[in-house]
């Protein structure tokens, strides 16, 4: 209980008001992190669901075990099962081959579909399904078979009447193979139509959301077989699943990046509180207390402050994230999700183990005080090494690092990153600081403003470490997330493609596309299309090749493979080469993912099978490909001659000015072109990936602020020793002036090295980050080297003085008795 | 009892050479001697602060010698007080929480060892600042408040390191006119290291400690 009274009256005297403010703000700001990062996590991933249909998505070749669905629905999980098969539809005499898809009530859980009253209508979103006996076609289906909304199609044994035209369906296939055209109906029909016979290529997808998704998951997957398919949201998707990993990881490092500065931030004031407290410590012992009870009393006031601090702490973080959602609602198109409880718990956990982290060895130090030290303030005291109090920080930063970023390998070299510059600081800091003395030169000002430096490079290094490693964090952040965005909004340009054309023959494609010019398009190049499966690996049958395991999806059907000369805008060699234009035929470069899947090396001769015949080549390369460009895309291009000897149709992407009108007219002046229109999912991407910058920014300003009140802190600190410097200075004469001016070079010289030493730790981190974990291409930044020194310097600069004004503004008197204190 | 130390070049440095002393209870006893010389290392070793190299020191019969440093706390409390030359008051409490500490940490409750400080502090004539944190108190005044912590507990024993040493003439005077006033007023033992003359005169027993050899020149 006297630990207690001692904490209370310590603090009603402000003693503690340092610390305590630190582990408030500290804790609030990474609640506020946390909380909005969850938050934002969970809207994107909302956002993303919705072009799946759901969160999970269940593929196979019958239905779903009633089981599964059971366990699905105790875990408050919503299911919805689709069916797709191909089927013939006809309209009087013209039939087409069309992907019919059986849907219920409810489909689909998450996004919605949009449809068109008539032909030329405009699409808009709807939550119904079609009614029993009638049917929703596409753009494709109603021109190909040149009907409009209410015609009659025969489907099956059955006639239906197409009462709306389906514009967009969330969970069509991401890879726009699903070019066939497409009929929706109710599942109510399925019977009467007796369109599934023993023996039709059946699909069964059940789509699953909410409730204990992950739970679910992790209980279906074991129980999978080879011919079932589960997918999420980031491997469902890829178009918006590279988008989505890379927005997670950026929020993971945002936080991660908070904990280091609130770790910097506490690890300042908890050093302060314990050399407070020595000579404290030395007196409790000469009153007659132990060790132990000397530590008991020490650590009772931090874990009650820690706790009460913290509790604060993270009811201003949620405060702070709604006045910030506010704020930024009418910046911010996402809605968010009501926030979670695990931020808080993560709060008032990380309020305890950094302060324990960073506290520790001053608490261990407090209850190893020899009595002694009450008559000798030299008296030397154990204190655990330099060396052990780094590890114990950086064991709570890492610790902490991977509770919040849940990435072992990011923490990881955060971590290395922190150790690096920490070393630099501790060598290259002390040596540049003591290498300052000619700055004194500059006048008056400047040699108190240094020799403040000089004097005490043991807290100048303090001060340096903590602004360095605010500035890195606050620096690394922006970086990404301005490669992040620019990255972004090159991924899917405004005049990215947004209707693919197949089909187009030999003898039409000139034609072809004169008339998408005509129209004010623009045509990327044409790919001849042959279909052909993959047979075998240096000879070896594919499944034997692959150890008696089954190939991946897209070498399990046939596959649409290319010949082609050049290299798209959108592909990257990453391994071996692509085609020289001396090569003949008989090489082939493979999509990098796929040739890792195959577990071909470079060199390789793989057969395909085209029709009856046969066609061998080696492999020379592989190649990265940006799937979301929109752009034609392989995962085989042979050179070019070697798919001549075989009949094949084009394929192309093209940008219309008006999607919606011109495919009409292009598929009736071209009918045996398929015309399909990706425009809904290419505006739906763009929103996504617009909504996800916006967040990655407002991220990136909070962490700033959060910077700043770090600064703030741990300039805080050092008032003590400032207000003791300026009342000597005073007293002596010095004019206030003088103090200002010799504040300023103290505070800029320190901002500038913490500036270039943080420009040195973002290099050497984003390099790391850039390459190994966004997969961007990373170079050096010469606006890092500017910006960090420059950035720094002004913010510590105006800061610092800012706080130090009270040391200036007191009488000397009275200054020297607080400080004599 | 003898004691030395190493110094950084690990050469022995003799402070106490051989000494023998007896204090008996109530008696006041001055240590002087030049700056250096070794006095607050003898009373840091006579208060079981530490411990001598060789040699024993005993306190009421129990020796200091083999005991932990926990040990030797457990001898102190209840039973030794100090008084500092930089007073030692912690500063986030007020002139009462800083009396009522010792009280506090023997276990007392809360009222008993407000209403014992009050008392003491009223003795040392300052029971109109026993609201006043340190930083608000003249030097004298917080010497004051360091002499009440002392002698709340009413210990048996007094240990006092140059108690004037941060004090102007007149103010060390009236705390040393306080000092000496409650040492017959409660029969404790005074032990004291000082500079100042005027002082060590108004003790019993003066030693005079000098190159590790202590000499007894008045009693």
């Amino acid at each position: 209980m006297i630990a207690l009274r001692l904490l209370w009256r310590e603090f009603t005297s402000g003693q503690l008001t340092l610390l305590a403010l630190a582990i408030v703000v500290s804790v609030a700001a990474m609640t506020t992190t946390e909380v909005l990062t969850d938050r934002i996590d969970r809207a994107m991933r909302a956002d993303a669901a919705a072009l799946l249909g759901g969160d999970l998505k269940l593929r196979g070749p019958r239905p779903i075990e009633t089981e599964w669905l059971a366990q699905a629905k105790s875990r408050g999980v919503l299911a919805t099962e689709t069916i797709e098969f191909p089927s013939v539809i006809g309209s009087g005499s013209t039939f087409e081959l069309t992907g019919i898809k059986i849907i219920t009530d409810g489909y689909p859980l998450k996004g919605h579909l949009e449809i068109a009253d008539s032909r030329a209508g405009l699409g808009y979103p709807t939550s119904r399904i079609p009614d029993p006996g009638t049917a929703w076609a596409d753009p494709q289906l109603v021109s190909k078979l040149d009907i409009d909304v209410g015609d009659r199609v025969s489907v099956g044994e059955i006639e239906l009447e197409i009462s709306k035209i389906l514009v967009f369906e969330p969970d069509r296939g991401g890879s726009f193979v699903s070019l066939t055209p497409r009929l929706l109906m109710n599942r109510v029909d399925l019977e009467s139509s007796q369109l599934i016979q023993p023996g039709s290529r059946v699909r069964y997808i059940t789509l699953f959301a909410d409730g204990d998704i992950e739970g679910f998951q992790a209980y279906v997957e074991p129980k999978l077989d080879i011919s079932q398919r589960l997918r999420g949201v980031v491997d469902g998707r890829p178009e918006v699943g590279n988008v989505l990993t890379r927005a997670t990881t950026y929020l993971s490092l945002a936080g991660l990046l908070t904990v280091l500065l609130s770790g910097a931030a506490i690890a300042t004031t908890a050093n302060r509180w314990a050399s407070d407290h020595v000579t404290d410590s030395a007196l409790f012992r000469t009153f007659g207390l132990s060790g132990r009870e000397t530590f008991k009393i020490f650590a009772t006031e931090l874990v009650v402050l820690g706790g009460v601090a913290s509790s604060f702490g993270v009811i201003i973080g949620y405060f702070l994230q709604i006045v910030l959602v506010d704020t930024i609602a009418g910046l911010l198109t996402i809605s968010l999700p009501e926030p979670s409880g695990r931020p808080a718990l993560l709060g008032l956990l990380t309020g305890f183990v950094t302060l324990f982290g960073f506290a520790a060895p001053a608490l261990m130090l407090l209850s190893n005080v020899p009595p002694i030290r009450v008559f000798k303030r030299d008296y030397p005291v154990a204190v655990m090494g330099q060396l052990g109090r780094y590890l114990f920080a950086l064991f709570a930063v890492g610790a902490l690092g991977y509770l919040y970023s849940n990435d072992l390998r990011l923490t990881g070299w955060v971590l290395l990153a922190v150790i690096i510059l920490v070393a630099a600081v501790t060598l290259i800091g002390r040596v540049v600081i003591l290498g300052l003395s000619p700055l004194e030169r500059l006048g008056p000002a400047w040699r108190f403003g240094i020799q403040q430096l000089i004097r005490d490079p043991a807290s100048s290094g303090g001060q340096l470490m903590a602004f360095s490693l605010t500035a890195l964090a606050v620096a690394m952040v922006a970086l990404i997330r301005f490669d992040l965005i620019s990255t972004w909004e090159t991924q899917v340009p405004n005049d990215a493609p947004n209707t693919f054309a197949l089909n187009i023959t030999d003898q039409d494609q000139f034609d072809f596309i004169q008339a998408v010019t005509s129209k004010g398009g623009d045509v990327a190049p044409l790919y001849p299309i042959v279909r052909g499966r993959l047979e075998m690996v240096n000879g070896t049958p594919l499944v034997k090749h692959l150890g008696g395991m089954e190939p991946p999806g897209s070498v399990r059907r046939e596959l649409s493979l290319t010949e082609s000369g050049v290299l798209g805008r959108d592909n990257f060699i990453d391994r071996g080469r692509f085609f020289k234009s001396t090569d003949g035929p008989g090489l082939v470069t493979v999509e990098s993912k796929l040739f890792d899947e195959l577990d071909l090396e470079i060199g390789d001769f793989i057969v395909y099978t085209i029709g009856p015949d046969r066609v061998s080549a080696e492999v020379i390369g592989t190649r990265k490909v940006q799937w979301e460009s929109m752009l034609p895309n392989f995962f085989m291009i042979f050179s070019p001659g070697t798919l001549a000897p075989f009949q094949s149709t084009r394929l192309t992407s093209m940008r219309l000015p008006n999607p919606s009108v011109q495919t009409a007219e292009i598929s009736s002046e071209f009918r045996q072109v398929t015309l399909l229109s990706v425009d809904a999912i290419l505006n739906q991407i763009r929103d996504i990936l617009g909504r996800v910058s916006q967040a990655v920014s407002v991220v990136l300003y909070f962490v700033l602020v959060g910077g700043i009140l770090v600064l703030a802190a741990s300039i805080q600190t050092s008032l003590p020793e400032r207000r003791k410097e300026s009342a000597i200075l005073r007293s002596l004469g010095g004019s206030d002036n003088l103090l200002s001016q010799s504040q300023w070079a103290e505070f800029l010289t320190l901002g500038i090295i913490s500036g270039i030493l943080a420009a040195l730790g973002t290099d050497f981190l984003s390099w790391f980050v850039y390459s190994k974990i966004f997969n961007l291409e990373w170079s050096p930044k010469w606006q890092v080297w500017v910006l960090a020194p420059f950035m720094t310097s002004a913010i510590v600069g105006v800061i610092g003085r800012w706080s130090a004004r009270q040391a200036r503004k007191m009488p000397p008197a009275h200054l020297l008795k607080i400080a004599d204190a | 009892m003898s004691h030395g130390f190493e110094d950084q070049t690990g050469h022995r440095l003799s402070v106490l050479e051989s000494l023998e002393l007896k204090i008996n209870p109530g008696d006041s006893v001055a240590i002087v001697g030049p700056s250096g010389s070794g006095k607050s290392t003898l009373l840091s070793l006579l208060a079981g602060l530490d411990v001598p190299g060789s040699g024993d020191i005993l306190f009421n019969g129990e020796t200091f010698s083999g005991l932990t440093e926990d040990q030797r706390a457990s001898i102190r409390r209840g039973r030794i007080g100090f008084v500092f030359q930089s007073f030692q008051l912690l500063q986030g409490l007020t002139a009462m929480e800083n009396v009522m500490l010792p009280l506090e940490l023997m276990g007392l409750s809360v009222n008993e060892s407000k209403k014992r400080s009050t008392g003491w502090l009223d003795r040392v004539g300052l029971e109109a600042r026993i609201h006043h944190r340190p930083r608000m108190l003249s030097g004298g005044e917080q010497q004051r408040v360091a002499v009440a912590r002392a002698f709340v507990n009413e210990p048996a024993l007094l240990f006092a390191d140059e108690p004037t040493g941060n004090l102007d003439r007149k103010t060390g005077e009236s705390i040393t006119e306080l000092l000496f006033k409650l040492n017959r007023e409660t029969g404790t033992t005074l032990i004291l290291v000082t500079h100042d003359e005027r002082l060590a005169d108004q003790c019993r027993r003066v030693l005079h400690l000098e190159d590790g050899q202590l000499n007894e020149v008045a009693a």
